[in-house]
């Protein structure tokens, strides 16, 4: 197919890779699972989807060679990086489950755990975004729109004006965010049905910087 | 607003969809593929997909199925049946699959529960409970609904939601597949145990039913078979009513 590009999608053993996977190959573009951090090179973006806990995302990331090879692609290279739900998280400076530790620090922040006065966690379901600003990744997607969410840490931004976007769920909470070549979703565009797939669209259009 | 979810409910035999009630005298009701497309044309919330047969054959999940199926569904797929070990559980999330839910091998195994929230995280665990009616009371069975388990399922669902599970399903057996209603009490007594969202089936025949267990109780999602195999009404047609009522859902783009 022609305009179709190389994904990478990072695998560091933390996350739901074939829907991923799934949907990028459905936009016509070749996704390929990168579990080397050495065959990185080529792929003209980058997803890095996670769950589950910050630490056990950080060892991998440490234990598995990533952050080094993360670090020169994303920061040097300034190739497009788009983290989701826990892999944007991981982009922040700080997690803290209970004690501070490093996150990979391409973004100034803290990740914590939402409030949970009288809420059920995790927050999981559809939820309402609202754009804050404009971002490369709504393009085309209406204002308030419902993505899927599945989390009960939240990155805290020292920087609003990187925020693309927010969401509430007893307390208001960055939904995604832009940082030059570097964006991020708290939501899954992978299982948010249309809106989702648009939102992946744009990602894999846009240009490296 | 976080959205009250509507996730149709497939039940797979051998080779193909069925349904039944109070969890016996299935019948056949389909293939998978179309019924999946049908409902992500739909815009459902969530499916759900159980392979009712797996545990009493004590067979592995059926990936290729998954695979195929998480193929055609752009919403969050959550799998459950026969799953009884780790390997199990990371097989399916390569599938495909988002969320697998476990009931039977946990009440010998609960080990298992806590071991998988600490691998894949608790979002992805979901904790399934079948409950009977029993007098007055509630009992928990496992198996299909073939066997009675000694643990009361408010404690159970607390212990589970302890554990790790990141959501509790609870479904009655009694209401299951009879559209006569949800058992309130039991979902009702299930959420005020847990602080994990809680997902209601069994019983539903249309919106209706599902304001009654809203207004009765906290639950995070509905579940709902027949009312999509042996009727007319589609989830945006139930999604539309209940909007009327007040409560939050989500209409697709």
């Amino acid at each position: 197919m022609p305009n179709s590009k190389d994904i990478g999608i990072i695998d560091c053993g933390i996350s739901n890779l074939g829907s991923i996977a799934q949907s990028i190959s459905n936009l016509g573009h070749n996704p390929i699972i990168v579990s080397d951090p050495e065959l990185i090179s080529g792929k003209s973006h980058l997803i890095f989807p996670g769950q589950g806990t910050f630490s056990e995302g950080m060892r991998r990331i440490n234990s598995l060679g990533w952050n080094e090879v993360l670090r020169s692609e994303v920061l040097d290279n300034g190739k497009p990086i788009l983290g989701i739900c826990l892999g944007m998280q991981l982009f922040a400076k700080f997690g803290n489950e209970g004690g501070l530790e490093d996150g990979l620090g391409f973004v100034e922040g803290e990740v914590s755990k939402l409030g949970d006065e009288g809420l059920r966690l995790p927050h999981i379901g559809w939820n309402t975004v609202c754009q804050s600003r404009d971002s490369r990744l709504f393009v085309s997607i209406p204002q308030n729109v419902d993505f899927y969410f599945s989390h009960s840490f939240i990155l805290k931004l020292a920087k609003d004006s990187i925020a693309t976007a927010n969401c509430n769920y007893g307390q208001p909470f960055t939904a995604s965010l832009e940082c030059k070549n570097i964006f991020g979703t708290q939501f899954h565009p992978e299982k948010s049905s249309k809106a989702g797939r648009q939102l992946l669209k744009n990602f894999c259009e846009v240009e490296i910087c | 607003m976080l959205k009250i979810r509507l996730i149709p409910t497939l039940l797979w035999k051998d080779f193909g969809l069925v349904k039944g009630e109070k969890f016996s005298s299935l019948r056949r009701v389909g293939p998978i593929l179309p019924t999946i497309k049908v409902y992500n044309a739909r815009d459902v919330d969530e499916i759900m997909l159980c392979d009712v047969g797996a545990t009493a054959k004590n067979i592995d999940p059926n990936y290729s199925l998954i695979e195929e199926v998480a193929s055609q569904c752009y919403v969050p797929l959550t799998v459950s049946g026969g799953i009884s070990k780790l390997e199990h559980i990371e097989k399916l999330l390569v599938a495909g699959a988002d969320k697998v839910a476990l009931n039977t091998s946990i009440y010998s195994n609960p080990f298992l529960l806590t071991e998988a929230a600490e691998r894949f995280g608790s979002q992805c665990i979901m904790a399934s409970i079948d409950a009977k009616r029993n007098g007055d009371r509630w009992i928990c069975v496992s198996d299909s609904g073939t066997k009675i388990q000694t643990v009361e399922p408010c404690n159970w669902a607390r212990q589970l939601a302890d554990r790790g599970a990141g959501e509790i399903l609870i479904t009655s057996v009694d209401q299951d597949g009879t559209m006569t209603g949800y058992e309130l009490g039991l979902i009702e007594s299930i959420c005020s145990a847990v602080n994990v969202p809680v997902v209601a089936s069994g019983g539903a025949a249309g919106a209706k039913h599902m304001v009654e267990v809203l207004r009765n109780s906290n639950v995070s999602a509905l579940c709902a078979a027949s009312i999509f195999h042996f009727t007319e009404i589609t989830p945006l047609d139930i999604k539309k009513e209940l909007m009327e009522f007040g409560f939050p859902v989500r209409i697709g783009i």
